[in-house]
């Protein structure tokens, strides 16, 4: 299935997910915003982190973190908490394909 | 006697070469000692979007076509920006320069401080707002966005001289068509101009030495105008010819 959202990271920047999912997990998810990280090709990192996880709050937050601390990242605007909240605001809005 | 950095003013030109002489600055920086300030403006207009945003998201290329503006990917995060009427401001300094603070957020300030005292050679008293801005009387009038690749810091930031926020918003996308017209005098509430705030047109010139000043005052050194060197401008050429003007890279969000 696939869904997309918008989403205002409280006191960060604009979030816009467009997720793949079957069931209860993620295929692919591509996080697209405003928002500044370092080094920049560190997203790509976090959304591969994200194939495979569980389409819960923890699992996404989890994956979030491990992959910043394993690459090293710097996240502005943008948090683990708001990235897995977007992504679950696009499942809630996935077209039930 | 006092520090003397490079200043490289380019005059108008393509977004394309604009976005690769910052990105050709920043990879030839290695083993200068002083850092590199650069002033530009945008000839056609165009508007830029960060490293993150989706291209189709963001921008109505069509309409950005039949108005003749260019538009191009950033290699720094951040938001979309129509550059228009506007003093653009690039700096370059190497880690090893030890010139900016590690922590990146007080180097934003650092960076930010030139453009605060460059705006005070304007009469306009300006502050920074974390993460990436500089306001007057409450209001955005620069944006700022940075990046680091191999121990070299680039900041670049805009000085809105004019803005028109509806053009911007003919050629960007919003989230509900329904909410444009609320979204357009919501951003002309937080957004101001140089223009609007002195109550008269400043000139890129004007302007350009107002920063100039501005950052010799901030930094306490002295800027000498030089061209940009002969590697720059090459490897300029040739980061626009693999980046800035391909559509894998303009489009690959």
């Amino acid at each position: 299935m696939f869904g997309k959202s918008i989403y205002k990271i409280p006191d960060g920047k604009l979030v816009k997910i467009e997720l793949d999912f079957t069931g209860s997990k993620i295929n692919s998810v591509k996080i697209n915003g405003d928002f500044f990280l370092y080094p920049e090709n560190g997203i790509e990192s976090i959304e591969k982190s994200l194939s495979k996880v569980f389409l819960d709050k923890e699992s996404i937050i989890n994956a979030v973190d491990y992959s910043v601390k394993k690459n090293s990242l710097e996240l502005f605007g943008i948090t683990a908490e708001g990235i897995a909240d977007a992504i679950l605001l696009a499942k809630g809005a996935s077209d039930g394909k | 006697m006092e520090n003397e950095w490079r200043l490289v003013v380019t005059g108008h030109n393509s977004a394309n070469y604009n976005m690769a002489l910052d990105e050709a600055i920043m990879k030839l920086s290695h083993g200068q000692d002083a850092p590199t300030l650069r002033f530009y403006g945008w000839k056609p207009a165009a508007i830029s979007i960060g490293y993150f945003q989706g291209m189709n998201d963001e921008v109505d290329i069509s309409r950005c076509k039949e108005l003749g503006v260019d538009v191009v990917r950033r290699i720094t995060g951040g938001g979309a920006v129509f550059h228009d009427k506007e003093l653009t401001y690039s700096f370059v300094a190497t880690e090893e320069s030890k010139l900016l603070p590690r922590n990146i957020l007080d180097s934003y300030k650092k960076i930010c401080n030139g453009v605060i005292a460059g705006l005070g050679e304007l009469s306009l008293q300006a502050s920074f707002v974390p993460l990436n801005d500089v306001v007057v009387a409450g209001k955005k009038i620069s944006g700022n966005a940075q990046t680091r690749r191999e121990k070299a810091i680039l900041q670049h930031g805009t000085v809105l001289l004019g803005v028109d926020v509806e053009k911007m918003f003919s050629m960007l996308r919003v989230p509900s068509e329904k909410m444009k017209g609320k979204l357009i005098e919501d951003i002309k509430q937080r957004v101001t101009s140089v223009e609007q705030q002195r109550g008269k047109n400043v000139s890129f010139e004007q302007s350009f030495h107002a920063m100039k000043k501005g950052f010799e005052k901030s930094f306490g050194v002295k800027l000498k105008e030089q061209p940009p060197a002969k590697e720059e401008s090459m490897l300029a050429k040739q980061i626009v010819e693999e980046r800035f003007a391909n559509d894998q890279w303009n489009f690959r969000r």
